[in-house]
């Protein structure tokens, strides 16, 4: 008997191992024989006879085969596949809301760093005549509203104003509240959005997380943003870039 | 000699498989992609509307003829909240139909009226709706809250009177209450409205409830 035959013999012992098993067990065996087989060479034995004494030192191939089936229990593998099935099924069953809440994130991520400006927006009534850039933020516990952007059609007549907003979750995976876009959303509104001159916003666009309001101002208006909801406030006057005088 | 790595067991490996599935499903936990609790799902209602944190107060299984599920009350300082709670295997716990109202310490009480799915009754050949009336009493003063369901067509009046037997404190002593009012039969229109009591046998305004929103009269 050479190696070879003892591998056989070895392997057909095995009913119970997979065949990814399998294959790591007759790598294992063959590379422990060839380690054994190499440790004899160095003290002096000739190849043949190095083989010889390592088949007989490792016993009844038969029986090595019926020992190692043991080490392999059916109960784990049967346990592995079902818990493979099963995490399967639950990425299957929870793939639709992981991707919207990774969307959610994406969405805050872009409300957060570059929330879409005024000129970029391709169905404004009129282009503006004057766009501003804002930094104007308020904190509410883990959110913050952010008025990031106000404009006018003309800078120095009644006209349109345009006030962009945005809010996001510290936690950019939480439930993103609906605080900025109150236009189309909720009723009642949280968040009144009114000019000095006690007019509201006749349009607007957006979505839930960054909204731009569109409203009719007189020469030197200014725009109020006041929220009062489950005991969080915050009143906000956003001026206009109004030229000095018309 | 060459190094060789152990071997696996298929123990070993049947545990790493099952510890990725909890790590999964815990994280899908934490995202709110799969609540394993009402808790969870509970705090993803309070994100929404942003309404601070609130615990559950009251449960009871769902009416007959609703989805299977179990129907909270929770409060906090802000806000009471109605929802229907329902777990399946293949969501985990989601909320059904919702109601939130808001506490203003400037009012007597809070009030909100939520009417889940009603059913089809074979026998009566008729709807069966079912509707609560809950919120916060916010006046120490208020003794009793007095509930009036007007069943403009089909089905019946009803007038329920609440007491200091029927409020739902919270730890902090907050008084909260939820009315479950008779099952309603064959009823199309309906206005309900809740007026407070003090002492002295005065009344607060009324609040009538139906409509777009809530509207002090």
């Amino acid at each position: 008997m050479n190696r070879r035959d003892y591998c056989a013999e070895v392997m057909a012992n095995l009913r119970r191992v997979t065949g990814g098993e399998r294959a790591a067990i007759r790598a294992e065996l063959e590379a422990h024989m060839e380690d054994h087989m190499l440790a004899l060479m160095d003290l002096g034995y000739e190849e043949e006879l190095a083989e010889e004494r390592m088949l007989q030192h490792m016993g009844d191939p038969a029986e090595i085969g019926r020992e190692l089936d043991q080490q392999y229990p059916p109960h784990w593998l049967v346990l592995k596949r079902i818990t493979i099935v099963l995490t399967v099924i639950f990425i299957l069953l929870t793939f639709t809301d992981v991707a919207q809440i990774l969307n959610n994130a994406g969405d805050s991520f872009w409300a957060r760093f570059y929330p879409e400006k005024l000129m970029d927006v391709h169905h404004l009534k009129e282009v503006p005549e004057v766009v501003q850039d804002t930094d104007i933020r308020v904190q509410l516990d883990d959110v913050m509203v952010r008025v990031y952007q106000v404009a006018l059609e003309d800078a120095d007549a009644a006209c349109r104003a345009y006030v962009a907003l945005s809010c996001w979750n510290r936690n950019p995976f939480a439930e993103q509240p609906e605080i900025a876009n109150s236009y189309f959303w909720m009723t009642p509104a949280p968040l009144w959005v009114r000019t000095s001159s006690g007019r509201n916003p006749d349009g607007g666009s957006g979505w839930l997380w960054a909204f731009r309001y569109e409203l009719p101002v007189e020469y030197g208006d200014s725009v109020q943003l006041t929220y009062d909801a489950f005991g969080q406030t915050f009143d906000l006057t956003v001026e206009l870039p109004w030229e000095e005088t018309p | 000699m060459k190094k060789r790595k152990q071997l696996p067991t298929r123990c070993r490996r049947a545990l790493r498989w099952m510890a990725a599935l909890m790590v999964l499903v815990l994280a899908c936990h934490q995202l709110g992609a799969y609540c394993l609790t009402p808790e969870r799902v509970l705090r993803k209602l309070e994100q929404v509307r942003h309404t601070g944190e609130t615990e559950f107060l009251w449960r009871d299984d769902a009416p007959e003829g609703w989805d299977k599920g179990s129907l909270r009350l929770s409060g906090g300082d802000h806000v009471a909240i109605l929802c229907l709670y329902q777990f399946s295997w293949s969501g985990g716990w989601e909320a059904g139909s919702t109601d939130y109202t808001e506490r203003r310490a400037d009012q007597p009480f809070s009030a909100a009226h939520y009417q889940g799915w009603g059913r089809y009754d074979r026998d009566w050949e008729k709807n069966v709706d079912y509707h609560y009336v809950f919120g916060a009493v916010e006046d120490p003063g208020v003794m009793e809250l007095v509930i009036f369901f007007d069943a403009i067509e089909g089905g019946f009046d009803q007038t329920v009177r609440l007491t200091e037997a029927n409020w739902i404190r919270n730890d902090s002593g907050d008084r909260f209450f939820l009315c479950a009012l008779e099952p309603e039969v064959g009823n199309h229109s309906r206005a309900c409205s809740v007026v407070g009591c003090y002492a002295d046998g005065t009344m607060t305004k009324r609040l009538q409830l139906m409509g777009s929103e809530p509207r002090w009269e």
